[in-house]
């Protein structure tokens, strides 16, 4: 069975881009556009085997569902990897303490993505 | 009280109420106009919204076949589909990089967006100049300089816009850095932009030779905004550049207009340290300069040497200055270089020197618990 990889990205263009970019990689990707959907995805027992986060997003952001994760035991297995706009330093540094894994700042390679997610799954 | 009915026969009532009426008319047509112009817009955001999600959808579709004839495809779509494909491309192009980058630019060569916004150029209009640029840029499109200098020299706007072009594509373009300062600052008639004086400092910082020849050659000419922006962006760039190259600075101390002189120290910050430039800075009419502004930017710079010489100027404009935020400035400088008080002076500002180490102190307290992850961490 395919591993599971959630995209939470409020940009639909780079969504559909990550989601046929993993899919092509043989895993199954739940996609949403906003950090509220995906919360409540992951709240109802949803447990993917790898989160690519937008930190930037409407509403629920990327650190908001963070500092969810932070504290919820059941997801604390899960790698996330946070989609920046910018490298800002304190945002960065904020995202490693509340658990997050890796980063990638846009523009980004695809490719080394997927690298970076099956590294942190490995 | 007024007539309703006046002697000549005219019946005010029933020309208020006709009145009344255009006006009310008025109202309810501007509402369903308004109503109508907003569905409207609705009605096509949705329809490129849904025609965007079709061709990207269909676009990952024919990525997954081994033959996805692209060309065939591309040419098959209608004026909506292009449009959506092209404004995919265009955040794609964008945010991605690597390979996957190369596939979007293979993409945008089937729908020949580079040569259409080269030839976009050649419009009278700003945007759509601004447009093809930005363009051009992200597909990294070649154009010749002599193209840019064709099309994109008749209004500030596009010349940095153009010079945005050279600096990303700097690589590709052998006279990049000298171009890219000549688009910015032009004949130094018209004011640069935040993003205008970014790209001038990124262009620059490291080796200014480009800015300081056309500053040398020109800046007398300048308009007095540019010249100062241009000292501001002097102050930022670091440089190893020969201590002639700032001699066309040393005669803007003699300008009429305090916020020249200001400028023009400040433009020394980074290079007036060296021996050969700092004889020539008539220090001792910077602190005595009757305008503050110039006192101040003398201070900030005098701090940022921070050497004895520069303590010893600070130390007595602290005492012989008149104007409060300049002698603030001066303090500062001086708390901040760890000079030690001189108490016994009778013209010593104890108070402000107290003030600012207490202000120095507290923010390094605030600092701090950031630093060590804070006190219970």
């Amino acid at each position: 069975m395919a591993e599971e990889i959630l995209v939470v990205e409020d940009d639909v263009d780079l969504q559909s881009l990550l989601e046929y970019t993993f899919e092509n990689e043989g895993f199954d990707v739940t996609g949403y556009d906003n950090g509220a959907e995906a919360w409540e995805y992951l709240e109802g027992g949803g447990h993917p085997s790898a989160i690519i986060l937008d930190l930037m997003m409407p509403g629920v952001d990327g650190m908001d569902i963070l500092r969810r994760y932070e504290e919820s035991e059941d997801l604390a297995d899960i790698p996330i990897v946070v989609l920046t706009a910018w490298e800002s330093e304190d945002t960065v540094e904020e995202a490693f303490d509340r658990g997050a894994d890796d980063y990638v700042t846009k523009p980004f390679s695809p490719n080394e993505l997927v690298v970076r997610v099956n590294r942190l799954m490995a | 009280m007024i007539p309703l009915q006046v002697g000549t026969g005219v019946d005010v009532l029933g020309i208020l109420t006709a009145i009344a009426a255009v006006i009310v008319a008025l109202v309810v047509l501007l509402c369903l106009l308004t109503l109508g112009v907003g569905l409207r817009k609705r009605w096509v955001d949705r329809a490129r919204t849904s025609t965007r999600r079709s061709v990207r959808g269909e676009l990952f579709e024919r990525r997954r076949k081994a033959d996805p004839e692209w060309g065939r495809w591309i040419d098959a779509l209608d004026d909506d589909q292009r449009e959506a494909l092209e404004t995919v491309i265009d955040r794609y192009l964008r945010t991605v990089s690597g390979s996957e980058r190369d596939f979007y630019v293979m993409l945008a060569g089937h729908l020949d967006l580079g040569e259409q916004a080269a030839a976009a150029l050649k419009s009278d209009a700003v945007l759509p100049r601004q447009r093809a640029l930005a363009r051009l840029t992200v597909l990294d499109y070649e154009v010749s300089p002599t193209h840019l200098l064709e099309t994109c020299v008749d209004d500030q706007r596009v010349r940095e816009t153009a010079a945005r072009f050279l600096y990303e594509r700097r690589e590709e373009y052998d006279r990049a850095q000298a171009l890219g300062t000549a688009f910015l600052v032009w004949d130094g008639s018209e004011p640069l932009t935040a993003r205008g004086l970014q790209t001038l400092y990124e262009f620059n910082d490291g080796n200014p030779i480009p800015l300081l020849s056309q500053a040398r050659w020109s800046g007398t000419e300048w308009r007095t905004t540019v010249l100062t922006q241009v000292c501001d962006v002097l102050e930022q760039c670091q440089t190893t550049a020969r201590p002639e190259w700032f001699e066309w600075l040393l005669p803007l101390f003699d300008a009429e207009e305090p916020r020249i002189r200001a400028a023009a120290i400040r433009a020394f910050k980074q290079t007036g340290w060296r021996e050969e430039l700092r004889a020539d800075i008539p220090f001792r009419d910077l602190v005595g300069d009757p305008d503050p502004r110039v006192r101040r930017a003398t201070y900030r710079v005098l701090t940022y040497w921070g050497d004895d010489r520069a303590q010893e100027l600070l130390e007595w404009a602290v005492i012989d200055e008149s104007d409060a935020r300049a002698q603030l400035v001066a303090v500062r400088g001086l708390v901040s270089l760890e000079a030690d008080p001189m108490g016994d002076h009778p013209a010593w500002p104890a108070q402000s020197w107290d003030w600012i180490r207490a202000e120095i102190e507290t923010t390094e307290r605030q600092r701090l618990p950031r630093q060590t992850g804070g006190v219970f961490a």
